[in-house]
């Protein structure tokens, strides 16, 4: 299966793009994973800390009244009970503010709550009473309470540690997860990388190589265009010469040969004077020929600034106007329906449908009155069923000559277009063939179809197929 | 005298290359009895040579002063396009009736011989009755029918 350069270059950029992004998504839920791995982590050693503080402080406070107890030295008692509370509610305000989204600890912090009151009212008492009394007591149930407070202390650490532990197995994952991801992402980017420049280097190679070719087709097609002007104008040139130089000679033979009947005429035996004759004709004939094949060759004569756009309802007036006189004469009945306008050559167009009319005229039946139907319609190139596949969006349109004459044998519908093909012997009907050929090469130069269908002693169609557009292609 | 002679007759100077054409065209003057004389010329140099009077034209009895000019346009040396444009170019010649006489109808010669200064164009008869009424209508038209410009020299 071969899959096109647009296809693997479109499918690379696809790979590249969606590795791309999913490595960004990775890295961006790594980032956040590591964020709030720090952040907890500092929430943690926050937690301790404050609580640490509290404990301390709460330690502090009993061994200053210990130390009170023991030697009545009011310097034990500095700084006071109310200031080392005050300092122990700040942390544990802050405690509970930092807390504040995990309801265990809120719940561990109440408890802690009610243990630290306790615990106030227990260094109240002890530093208001008379000194010796019941000393030994209040020591026990304070270092009861003091060992409480330091299991709900040492629950919450336990449960910051625990969440702490869980966020770094998380992290642990991830990382452990990133490393081979990213080791595969940029093997796999380097390789599409690599496979990239492969491809479009070769790419490029070939683009240029199709472009030095397609540059050297271009040189050549301009030079057979050339050579095909050149051949042209040849052409142009030997038809010239054909019609001059050619005719020269033959005009003589026609000069000196009338000048001899009638100078010497009367003194020329009879069958001298029919040879003469015939020469005469036969030269008149070879004028006529070389004078159709120079109409021929210039009749597909082209140039694009004689296109325009033309009326061919008018201009089949125009050319009915013409056979006005033999239509009168002989009877005949010519109808046309509705005419479109068309781009073309008028001139070349108006000797097209004077070819097709004077050759229904010719080829009448002489036992039935001739008639000639002229229609025109619309298609698309598809509709017509014979261009190129890339007209089939065109334009065109059939005209149809039908004529009720002597007609022809179908297997003759190719020859008839030929130059100097004739159906018939000279002396049957007049003419060198040349009218249909020329039909045939007006029709190709307007980038048109003609085709013709004939029945033998019933009539002939000629199918004409002319685009509404013609190409610029000169 | 002489004078009296080139107003009597009326030259016709034809320039062309074709020694049949020239001989036929003669045949067919002489026999039809026109007054009309014919001059020839082979090329158009000798054509504007002789016009202008110069090389061996010098002589003004020998070779007097046409009325009209038939032109042959396919010639050696000089055709008769250029001819015709040097005399249209020539403020003593420019006057002078051309009819260009040729062989085909070659539509741009036709356009382009009218553009630059003929008078007439006609495609040489093909049979010699032809001829013999090409000459008499020549006659006819441009010695008897059509004012001629009157000669400059």
């Amino acid at each position: 299966m071969h899959i096109s350069v647009h296809r693997k270059i479109r499918i690379g950029f696809f790979v590249a793009f969606t590795i791309l992004v999913a490595a960004t998504i990775c890295s961006y839920l790594i980032e956040q994973n590591l964020v709030a791995n720090a952040l907890h982590l500092n929430h943690t050693i926050q937690v301790s800390r404050k609580l640490e503080v509290i404990t301390k402080q709460l330690k502090d406070a009993e061994a200053a009244i210990r130390g009170f107890d023991l030697t009545k030295d009011s310097t034990f008692l500095q700084p006071s009970m109310d200031e080392r509370i005050k300092k122990i509610n700040n942390e544990y305000k802050q405690l509970r503010t930092i807390t504040r989204d995990n309801p265990s600890q809120q719940k561990n912090l109440d408890t802690l709550k009610v243990l630290l009151d306790i615990k106030y009212r227990q260094f109240k008492a002890d530093h208001l009473k008379a000194p010796g009394q019941s000393a030994k007591i209040s020591v026990n149930a304070g270092e009861t309470y003091m060992t409480l407070i330091d299991r709900k202390v040492n629950d919450m650490v336990h449960i910051e540690e625990k969440i702490t532990a869980e966020k770094s197995r998380l992290f642990h994952f991830f990382s452990s997860l990133w490393v081979p991801f990213i080791f595969i992402v940029s093997i796999l980017a380097i390789f599409i990388g690599v496979y990239s420049y492969i491809v479009l280097t070769k790419e490029f190679r070939l683009q240029l190589y199709i472009e030095a070719r397609m540059r050297n087709y271009q040189r050549e097609l301009q030079e057979n265009i050339n050579l095909l002007h050149k051949y042209n104008q040849d052409l142009e040139q030997f038809a010239y010469v054909a019609s001059h130089d050619l005719q020269e000679p033959l005009r003589k033979i026609s000069t000196f040969s009338d000048r001899l009947i009638m100078k010497y005429g009367d003194n020329l035996p009879e069958d001298a004077q029919q040879l003469v004759n015939r020469m005469v004709a036969a030269v008149a004939r070879m004028r006529i020929l070389i004078q159709d094949l120079l109409v021929f060759s210039r009749s597909g004569r082209m140039t694009p600034d004689s296109m325009e756009q033309v009326d061919l309802g008018a201009l089949l007036q125009e050319v009915l106007s013409d056979f006005e006189v033999s239509v009168e004469e002989k009877g005949i009945d010519i109808t046309y329906t509705e005419m479109p306008t068309i781009e073309g050559s008028k001139s070349a167009l108006q000797q097209l449908f004077q070819n097709l009319i004077s050759n229904a005229i010719k080829f009448a039946d002489p036992n039935r009155p001739l008639q000639v139907r002229i229609s025109a319609e619309t298609l698309t190139g598809q509709q017509t069923g014979i261009v190129k596949e890339e007209l089939k969006d065109e334009l065109f349109c059939r005209i149809t000559v039908e004529d009720n004459g002597i007609g022809f044998e179908q297997a003759y519908a190719e020859r008839i277009f030929l130059i100097f093909q004739r159906l018939h012997g000279v002396s049957e009907y007049q003419g060198t063939g040349i009218g249909l050929a020329i039909c045939k090469k007006i029709i190709s130069a307007h980038h048109g179809y003609i085709s013709a269908y004939g029945y033998q002693g019933k009539g002939a169609v000629f199918v004409v197929m002319l685009p509404f557009k013609q190409t610029k292609d000169e | 005298m002489n004078k009296q002679l080139t107003d009597e007759k009326r030259y016709i100077l034809v320039a062309d290359d074709d020694a049949d054409d020239r001989d036929m065209l003669l045949a067919a003057f002489t026999e039809s009895n026109l007054p009309q004389q014919l001059i020839f010329v082979e090329n158009g140099e000798e054509l504007m040579l002789y016009l202008r009077r110069k090389g061996k034209y010098r002589d003004e009895i020998a070779f007097p002063h046409p009325k009209l000019i038939l032109l042959d346009l396919n010639m050696p040396k000089k055709d008769g396009r250029e001819a015709l444009e040097e005399i249209r170019a020539d403020k003593h010649l420019k006057g002078l009736p051309i009819i260009v006489v040729t062989t085909s109808k070659e539509e741009r010669d036709v356009e382009r011989c009218y553009e630059i200064g003929a008078n007439s164009f006609i495609i040489k008869p093909v049979t010699f009755s032809a001829l013999l009424e090409f000459c008499s209508i020549i006659s006819q038209y441009w010695f008897n029918l059509v004012e001629m410009p009157p000669l400059n020299d």
